[in-house]
């Protein structure tokens, strides 16, 4: 037995020893014990105390035992892609510096597809990022805003103030509209920048936003720009 | 029987996520006394202070019951397990029944038994279950049962995990027991249910055909017979199928020369002889054998597939290399088979039966072709150099990679620069679903076009048959 339960014995028996006392209080003063209202009452709010404070730890911490692994399932591939959805998903809860860092990191892979993608479809380098500068690459305005630097953006109010205190709600929403915009160049359901309706279109790109877009914000319910 | 797992000191009881590994137990407390602590503290207060004798003693009681189960130690770890796996080796989907027998091997009851037995990763628990809950006299045992679906692979079971917990259940051991085999394997198979049962005792329905073991499994499927995948310009001395831009003896028309002394009589133009009188001689596209190395990407990137529990793509990569391997031996060519993995592999380019059965041997059941990830540090310059230092001079490569990241395009076109005919053979890995899939979607289509941009072929293998795949690709080629 550990001391916690020799302290454990000890406390068992002083409990018995106050039954005791309940039961014949001339038990007390055969032992010494005072039984004076005031000792009693200070005993008894030092109980209720702990118990309040047992209360507390059992709500709080809960129980802890093992939890074996589930043999019974095969192993889980992963899907690709999941990793990008894990640091878009993980970007509100980084500090700022890493976050930002984390945002830059983000753009850049996906301005680097996206030239990519639109120099397949024709265009050279220095024209396709020109493109995605001045967000005239796609017609789906917030995919389009994605890479326009965030002086040239012409945002309201509202969207300046959170992008500024570090919501992360409108770069995410951008960043996944912006890869429902490349794929659909890289599918060629939209004409290549340049030809077509680009520019000029307020509609919104053929393909439908990829799972984790807030319907009302993708149908311009609610605008985070 | 296993010899007993001695006594640990109490674990750190703030490690909760902590597993046992062999000869290394832990302990926990598990707390589930503290609402009655609570209670009894909070009703033998408020008893005193509201001079209610009656709830004053009840929560004495409690503090009775409380301290009880604070002076409650660990139970003692004398417990032993035996497994036995009904057969050592298994076709594919076919079920093996596993039982297992759990012991106590000390002096004291053990009156809360908790056992999960070390299921391989990579099998399917298809009847039964390999967890079981009893309770345990001293030398008593109890013996459950379940049945595993085997797949592909060398498969390994785990040391069972054991759960002990005392009357109170104040305090939980768990313990990590390697399996030993049963006093009498290949007799005792016991039943569907779980039974206690005394020491000895046996119900012998074992098959005496098959082999029984007691921690693995292996299943080495047959090689596939399918599509041949068309082969590069790249080939051997010998006769075979692949058709050359050489002149000669073959199938399919060449061009038409001078006749030289020696020509076969068969191959002299008579059309022609009989229009000029010039002696002519058709030649034909000669038609060589191929040295081929299938070469699977088995790095940690190619476990992965469109959904969780779909197949991964080495898996259906092995497939496809199994196919591709038959197709050649049957069509003449050397074939061999290479890892580009942490795990080195490799099968020298051959031919035979026996060549044929290395090979199925090798996809089954080589650690490189593992159905779990490997737990080994890839090395991509030592892998290729491995890679490249190994391959036959005149061997054209098939590398089945999903593509699902930069260094196999690096490694198809460093191959290919080096004289050795590469042709991919990509098993799609992607989904759409999320923003991240479909980037990852694009980037894997980019990895295709890069590679065909720089002749390398590609065969991109999505949810159709790989026969379909391997005719549109071929279709593709043509044009």
């Amino acid at each position: 037995m550990n001391v916690r339960g020799y302290l454990s014995v000890v406390g068992a028996a002083a409990v018995l020893a106050g039954v005791a006392v309940l039961v014949e209080p001339g038990v007390a003063s055969l032992v010494g014990l005072r039984t004076d209202r005031v000792v009693v009452t200070v005993l008894a709010s030092l109980a209720l105390l702990q118990g309040g404070l047992a209360v507390s730890a059992r709500l709080v911490g809960g129980g802890r035992a093992a939890e074996p692994a589930e043999v019974e399932r095969r192993f889980r591939a992963s899907v690709p892609g999941d990793e990008f959805d894990d640091r878009l998903a993980d970007l509100p809860d980084l500090r700022v510096k890493r976050r930002d860092e984390e945002r830059a990191a983000i753009r850049e892979r996906l301005e680097g597809l996206a030239v990519d993608v639109l120099v397949a479809r024709g265009l050279d380098e220095d024209g396709a990022r020109r493109h995605l500068r001045s967000g005239t690459w796609t017609a789906d305005e917030r995919a389009a805003s994605f890479f326009v630097p965030a002086a040239d953006r012409e945002l309201s109010f509202g969207a300046r103030l959170r992008d500024a205190f570090g919501s992360d709600l409108a770069f995410t929403q951008r960043a996944r509209r912006a890869v429902t915009a490349i794929a659909a160049h890289a599918e060629r359901e939209v004409p290549p920048p340049g030809i077509g309706t680009h520019g000029s279109d307020t509609g919104r790109d053929a393909a439908s936003p990829p799972e984790g877009v807030d319907s009302a914000a993708a149908d311009g319910g609610v605008e985070d720009e | 029987m296993s010899s007993p797992v001695p006594d640990p000191h109490l674990g750190d009881p703030g490690a909760p996520d902590r597993r046992a590994s062999p000869g290394d137990a832990i302990d926990r407390t598990t707390r589930r006394w503290r609402g009655v602590t609570a209670f009894a503290l909070l009703a033998g207060a408020l008893g005193v202070l509201l001079s209610r004798p009656a709830l004053a003693l009840a929560g004495a009681a409690g503090v009775l019951f409380s301290a009880a189960a604070r002076t409650a130690g660990p139970p003692a770890s004398s417990v032993a397990v035996e497994r036995e796996v009904e057969r050592e080796r298994a076709e594919p989907s076919e079920s093996v029944r596993v039982t297992v027998t759990v012991a106590n091997t000390g002096d004291a009851l053990l009156p809360d038994v908790r056992v999960v037995d070390g299921v391989p990763g990579a099998l399917t628990v298809a009847e039964g279950s390999p967890r079981h809950a009893t309770a345990l006299r001293p030398g008593k045992r109890a013996t459950f049962t379940y049945v595993v679906r085997a797949s592909r692979g060398h498969h390994r079971f785990g040391p069972a995990t054991v759960l002990l917990r005392g009357f109170t259940g104040a305090v939980e051991r768990e313990l990590a027991v390697p399996a030993a085999a049963p006093e009498s394997a290949g007799e005792r198979t016991g039943g569907e249910t779980a039974k206690e049962t005394e020491e000895g005792t046996t119900t012998g329905t074992g098959d005496e055909a098959s082999t029984t073991t007691t921690d693995r499994l292996a299943c080495a499927p047959r090689l596939g017979e399918g599509q041949a995948v068309p082969l590069r310009p790249q080939t051997t001395g010998f006769s075979g199928r692949v058709t050359t831009d050489s002149g000669g003896a073959g199938a399919e028309f060449h061009s038409v020369r001078s006749y030289r002394p020696g020509d076969p009589l068969s191959r002299v133009d008579w059309a022609r002889v009989a229009r000029t009188g010039e002696f002519a001689t058709r030649q034909f596209r000669e038609e060589r054998a191929a040295t081929v190395v299938c070469l699977l990407d088995t790095r940690e990137t190619a476990y992965c597939a469109p959904a969780p529990s779909a197949p991964t793509a080495l898996e259906r990569s092995v497939t496809a290399a199994g196919t591709a391997f038959t197709s050649l031996l049957d069509a003449g060519d050397r074939a061999g088979i290479a890892a580009w993995g942490p795990t080195a592999c490799w099968l020298a380019p051959g031919m035979g039966g026996e060549h044929r059965a290395r090979a199925r041997e090798l996809l089954g059941t080589h650690p490189a072709f593992d159905p779990i990830p490997p737990d080994r540090t890839f090395l991509p310059t030592i892998a290729r150099r491995r890679v490249e230092r190994r391959l036959p001079a005149d061997a054209q490569v098939l590398l089945f990679s999903p593509l699902a990241d930069d260094p196999p395009v690096d490694l198809a076109r460093r191959l290919d620069a080096h004289g050795h005919r590469v042709t991919v053979v990509s098993t799609d890995p992607t989904a759409r679903d999320t923003a991240g899939h479909a980037l990852a979607a694009i980037e894997r289509d980019r990895r295709l076009s890069t590679l065909r941009s720089a002749g390398v072929r590609v065969v991109d293998w999505g949810d159709e048959p790989l026969a379909t795949a391997l005719v549109r690709a071929n279709q593709r080629w043509s044009t």
